[in-house]
């Protein structure tokens, strides 16, 4: 060791004087700050609702927190700072790293008495006296960083966490600025792919144990483990196996430091230059509440954003990994129209949207009115079906705006997210929660947690052996046929309990609030449930026969997703015209005479009713890929070009006017 | 491949029947899965554990691999622990493992190429005042000698094994603990 240079007692303790910026206004990344917001705003609702409470003083200012609290929320409370790394409020107390040290004083045998104590695993109790900046605590974190930073590389160069780091934060915060430790770093192989979305560097890790407890406590799937022990602990996956969950991708999210990375966002960018914007999931009907981020115009990743209605702070896998939709190469770039051999060829917008119209007035002059035909999207916004319907009902009087969901009752279901949390008997009827409904599922292995059980059927007639009772919550998919809902109905009535049809698209019900398939509802018309409608049938059948010569159809793919899909695929290889949007090419824009290229969710604003019922209002994230423009953006050149000129679109108003005037007038 | 037969089956129900959960039958059954699976715990042996005590794969792979004296890789025949802690350290254990890695033609933590023997370091065997120990299976060989390891090595030799430990002759049946 010649030469290396080795701090002395002395030159180390001077330099725990130079940590800076500590305290609450500490630099914090976005999880940080969400962690210290949810304690918060928890400790004054429970203020506010009487809870009981315990009192006790930190750093000198008296603070009362709900009983049951730690004495680390009790200091975010008060407004004070603890540093942490094991602690997450949604996850139970492990005390895997120390990080929280601080100076607790309480009665003990009889005689009041201070130490030093891993905060995060304490309740807060009446008379205690915390201290979370004396010499001592200082010297306890410092101590704790430092073994913290023995094994960890420091390669933050290379680290897609870099910069967002708690571990950085709290080392520049509460740590030691340098080490005594000169011995060599234990070293593994860095980049270890553990499942399709996931990498996984173990020497970065300080085994804190957020991931694993992830895995069984919100996951309920227990995909990841802690092996081995001491320096030689790792996290995995079952020996050999892969990270298959549903919601991988938290695991990213939560690891405090740069140890669980996106094989996707890998080393897109540093993560100060990506920009990040508040928008909504779109891939499913949850509509969880995201944040993407974006660099010069590219969607580069999705992190989830609190929605305590919703999901809370999570997503799965489908919405976190969903900018690969936004990114794809085989989105459609340009028009398509079909030329004089029957073939889809390019072709610009101007010639597309005048090819539409075109066609549009001449069917209506020729064969009236209904022999136009819209269907409406479940993938778009509640503002584009207001906007077909303004088109086909309002500029061309045609009645027939044809859309259908569910061979089901069409209603919004009684179990919302949040109350599936706290029902006691959860059954699932022939879908798998995790991937179908994955908030209704992560709120199912809460109540589970609870206590609740929770069983999957795989066929409405089982549902007869499962127990029902009155109090039971029995959730539904969307795509059963019509017996199944009946044999549903009938065995739920005759146990007294009630059913939920969860629908699968992003804004299932977003049709009907335009007026489509015959309903003219709003919100609350839904919650009653609207009356059963032929029309979709209806059009379909007048597209088979001939009767109906001009169908658009907006966002959707009725000949893939139509309950009669035999009938579906009749009606569009019948020779009328067809206008589709879409994102990508799919069965029924193949058999298109134009084919509009849209923006993705990312790229267009409105509004979104999600599976319970939430409306949810987002703006554009980025720029539309270039030759795609967002839907709303078509429609209103339509309705220009069809002689409804209407004023330049803002979701926020658009908005109102469907829930107070009924969609398509 | 399965291995649990119905006997190791009903071996693992009196386990758990002494436990309030199942979780807590871990370390036994896994005693017993070593023993099923020729005195080491592949991953098959850990889920087979899992799926019969109904306890995560990830969280049984988490006990199995913190406790050393459950065998992660297959086992020699006969496996020469010897105690590398300070009292044998002092009376020299190094040199002990140094004679015996050279005997055999192998390092520690590694077994001879026809599977009879292994060396491995291990911590206190709780014998350090008749240091250097060792042991081999269930038996010490206290006061440890160049010609102890000699002897041992050519008794044991054509000997079947005794690896897994503790014998199941030793473990309490039900209601003790
Ligand atoms: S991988 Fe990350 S979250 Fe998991 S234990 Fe390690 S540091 Fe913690
Ligand atoms: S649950 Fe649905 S809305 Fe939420 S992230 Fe997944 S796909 Fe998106
Ligand atoms: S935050 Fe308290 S021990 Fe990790
Ligand atoms: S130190 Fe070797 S037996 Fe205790």
């Amino acid at each position: 060791m010649v030469g290396t240079p080795i701090l002395t007692r002395d030159s180390w303790e001077l330099n725990i004087v130079m940590s800076t910026q500590n305290g609450p206004d500490r630099p914090k990344t976005a999880a940080e700050s969400a962690d210290v917001n949810k304690v918060v705003s928890e400790t004054k609702a429970a203020q506010d609702a009487g809870i009981p409470m315990v009192n006790l003083v930190v750093d000198g200012k008296p603070v009362s927190v709900p009983k049951g609290s730690l004495v680390i929320e009790a200091a975010f409370s008060a407004g004070s700072d603890i540093p942490y790394f094991c602690y997450h409020p949604r996850l139970t107390s492990v005390g895997a790293c120390r990080m929280c040290l601080a100076s607790v004083e309480l009665e003990m045998f009889g005689q009041r008495r201070a130490s030093i104590m891993a905060t995060c695993t304490i309740p807060a109790a009446d008379g205690m006296v915390v201290k979370t900046t004396t010499p001592d605590v200082k010297k306890a974190q410092n101590g704790v960083l430092e073994l913290i930073l023995a094994n960890h590389p420091l390669d933050c160069p290379v680290c897609d966490r870099g910069g967002e780091c708690p571990l950085q934060n709290m080392t520049i915060s509460y740590g030691p600025p340098n080490t005594r430790f000169i011995e060599d770093k234990r070293r593994y192989v860095k980049a270890l792919p553990i499942s399709e979305h996931v990498v996984l560097d173990r020497e970065r890790c300080i085994t804190c144990m957020r991931c694993t407890r992830f895995a069984s406590e919100i996951a309920g799937d227990s995909k990841l483990g802690l092996i081995n022990r001491g320096a030689q602990s790792e996290v995995g996956p079952f020996l050999g196996g892969t990270f298959d969950s549903n919601f991988s991708g938290n695991t990213i999210e939560i690891c405090p430091v740069g140890a669980l990375t996106s094989r996707q966002f890998r080393f897109k960018g540093r993560p100060w230059e990506v920009k990040s914007s508040d928008s909504i999931c779109t891939k499913c009907s949850n509509g969880c509440n995201i944040a993407v981020g974006h660099r010069m115009g590219e969607v580069v990743r999705i992190n989830g954003r609190v929605n305590e209605q919703i999901n809370e702070e999570w997503t799965c896998d489908k919405g976190k990994f969903g900018n690969a939709d936004v990114n794809a190469p085989e989105r459609l770039t340009a028009p398509l129209i079909r030329d004089a051999h029957g073939v889809l060829v390019e072709t610009d917008w101007d010639t597309a949207l005048s090819a539409v119209i075109t066609n549009m007035q001449f069917v209506s002059e020729n064969y009236g009115a209904n022999a136009i035909a819209a269907f409406g999207t479940t993938s778009g916004t509640i503002e584009d079906n207001v906007l077909l319907g303004k088109l086909i009902h309002g500029v061309f009087s045609s009645s027939n705006l044809a859309y259908q969901l569910t061979q089901g009752p069409r209603r919004l279901p009684k179990a919302t997210i949040v109350s599936v949390e706290s029902a006691k008997h959860i059954v699932i009827v022939g879908m798998d929660l995790a991937y179908d409904q994955p908030m209704y599922y992560l709120r199912s292995v809460k109540a589970q947690r609870n206590g609740a059980t929770v069983i999957t059927v795989k066929t409405p007639s089982e549902l007869a052996g499962a127990n029902l009772t009155s109090e039971s919550v029995v959730l539904v998919p969307d795509t059963l046929s019509a017996s199944d809902y009946e044999a549903i109905q009938a065995i739920s009535s005759e146990a007294g309990c009630d059913y939920s049809v969860l629908v699968s698209d992003a804004n299932g019900y977003g049709p009907y609030l335009a007026g489509f398939d015959g309903a003219d509802a709003r919100v609350e018309d839904l919650h009653k449930g609207l009356s059963a409608s032929e029309k979709a049938n209806e059009v379909l059948n007048g597209l088979a026969s001939g009767a109906v010569k001009h169908a658009f159809v907006l966002a959707s793919d009725p000949v893939g997703t139509y309950a009669d899909g035999q009938l579906a695929s009749k009606a569009f290889s019948a020779d009328a015209f067809v206008v589709v949007t879409s994102q990508f090419m799919n069965a029924t824009a193949a058999n298109a005479s134009v084919v509009l290229p849209i923006a993705s969710f990312a790229e267009t604003a409105g509004t979104y009713l999600n599976v319970d019922g939430q409306l949810q209002t987002v703006d554009a994230v980025v720029p539309p890929r270039a030759g795609t423009r967002p839907q709303w953006q078509v429609l209103l050149e339509l309705n220009a070009r069809a002689g409804n000129p209407l004023p330049v679109f803002n979701p926020s108003d658009v908005l109102p006017a469907v829930l107070m005037q009924g969609g398509s007038e | 491949m399965a291995k649990f037969t119905d006997d190791t089956k009903r071996r693992l129900d009196a386990l758990i029947a002494r436990y309030p959960t199942s979780k807590a039958a871990l370390l036994p059954a896994l005693w017993v899965a070593q023993e099923v699976y020729g005195g080491w715990l592949p991953p098959e042996a850990m889920q087979e554990v899992a799926d019969h005590l109904g306890v995560p794969a990830s969280d049984v792979a988490g006990v199995a691999t913190f406790y050393t004296m459950y065998n992660k890789r297959p086992v020699a025949n006969h496996r020469i622990e010897i105690c590398q802690n300070v009292a044998c350290m002092v009376n020299g254990a190094d040199e002990l493992i140094g004679y015996c890695e050279r005997k055999l033609g192998i390092h520690a933590g590694e077994m001879t190429s026809d599977g009879g023997f292994s060396v491995e370091r291990v911590e206190c065997l709780g014998a350090c005042c008749h240091a250097p120990a060792l042991m081999v299976g269930s038996t010490y060989y206290e006061n440890a000698t160049e010609q102890t390891i000699d002897k041992l090595i050519a008794e044991l030799g054509n000997m079947p094994s005794e690896s897994v430990r503790p014998p199941q002759s030793q473990m309490p049946e039900q209601g003790e603990f």
